[in-house]
């Protein structure tokens, strides 16, 4: 199995600082470069988190707003200090809420499969696989989400939720225990 | 075997971070996560992780297992491509405050600047507030 590489580049700190300190400055349109730089990878852990595209986009906004208020306190890199407020945001919102599954709409991008059973296939995989991501406990969907999904190193996340390697590696184990238990016998 | 390391990624005290992970009352959006179904292999996990070969995960592990996370990753793949809402940029942009960020110093951290002028009406105000203090106290009732 694959994983991406997170999509942002390891030495844009800098750039990052320049950013934020034309921001500062009274560039309030500069902030839209750091949006775009960093919404698609938060994007997707906000909405795998929480199983809604709407209650997704709502966290990116606040998070990025946010974000703004406060871009005077950043200290160290930015996207990693957003990914918190971003999965911050996630965890409090799934403290708060009751509800048990939401599907998100199909991406823009071009389905790959050729015939209408196949398409039928992934979607009812898809909802499947919310159900069960929905079912886990926050913290071992977090793993799951952040290795699977997002494609981050274990060094990577470790420093972004500040906890060790061996611990995510058993949030990430037990959360594939946990999703093939509930779906093997539908998928395997 | 990546699966007996504990939070600080040694090998003991397993088995009492489990026992406390089992005892602790679920929330109603968790599922328990023991299973009667064999743990995966230690191989399928490193495959998955990167750090081995799909044929070793096979050899090793369970094709069952490695079929299965296969189909999965169809539709993570498909996850991994998700992009933001293109509507969802300008959102974010036109509900930024207008004004630039500032730091906001909590008053306990901000530097005080005594002049001259500032610490007379501090001492005055002193100097009055234990007077009346002292009147106060020594007042003898009538």
């Amino acid at each position: 199995m694959r994983t991406t590489e997170p999509e942002q580049l390891v030495d844009q700190d800098d750039s990052d600082q320049r950013i934020i300190q034309r921001v500062l400055a009274g560039n309030r349109d500069d902030f839209t470069m750091l949006i775009t730089r960093y919404s698609d990878p938060l994007y997707r852990h906000a909405l795998c988190m929480t199983g809604s595209p709407d209650v997704a986009e709502d966290i990116l906004q606040l998070s990025f707003i946010k974000a703004y208020q406060h871009l005077a306190e950043v200290r160290g890199r930015f996207d990693a200090w957003v990914f918190r407020i971003v999965a911050n945001g996630c965890k409090d919102w799934l403290k708060n809420i009751r509800r048990s599954h939401l599907s998100y709409d199909e991406d823009d991008q071009p389905s790959g499969f050729a015939t209408p059973e196949e398409e039928l296939d992934r979607t009812e995989l898809r909802s499947d696989l919310d159900v069960a991501l929905s079912s886990l406990p926050a913290s071992l969907r977090e793993a799951f989400v952040m290795k699977h999904v997002e494609g981050r190193s274990y060094e990577e996340m470790a420093d972004l939720l500040g906890t060790t390697v061996g611990a995510l590696k058993m949030r990430v184990h037990r959360a594939r225990e946990a999703l093939q238990a509930l779906l093997e016998e539908k998928y395997a | 075997m990546l699966d007996e390391l504990d939070s600080n990624g040694l090998g003991h005290g397993n088995s009492r971070g489990r026992n406390d992970e089992s005892s602790r009352p679920l929330s109603d959006r968790e599922v328990p996560i023991g299973s009667p179904r064999p743990a995966m292999a230690a191989s399928v996990h490193a495959w998955l992780d990167g750090e081995a070969t799909e044929s070793q995960a096979r050899r090793t592990g369970s094709s069952r297992d490695v079929d299965f996370w296969k189909r999965l990753d169809e539709d993570l793949a498909t996850r991994r491509r998700l992009r933001t809402p293109a509507h969802l940029h300008a959102q974010i942009m036109n509900a930024l405050p207008m004004h630039a960020p500032t730091l906001i110093t909590p008053w306990w951290r901000r530097e005080f600047v005594i002049t001259p002028s500032s610490a007379i009406v501090v001492g005055t105000t002193l100097v009055v507030m234990a007077a009346a203090a002292t009147a106060l106290v020594f007042r003898t009732p009538l």
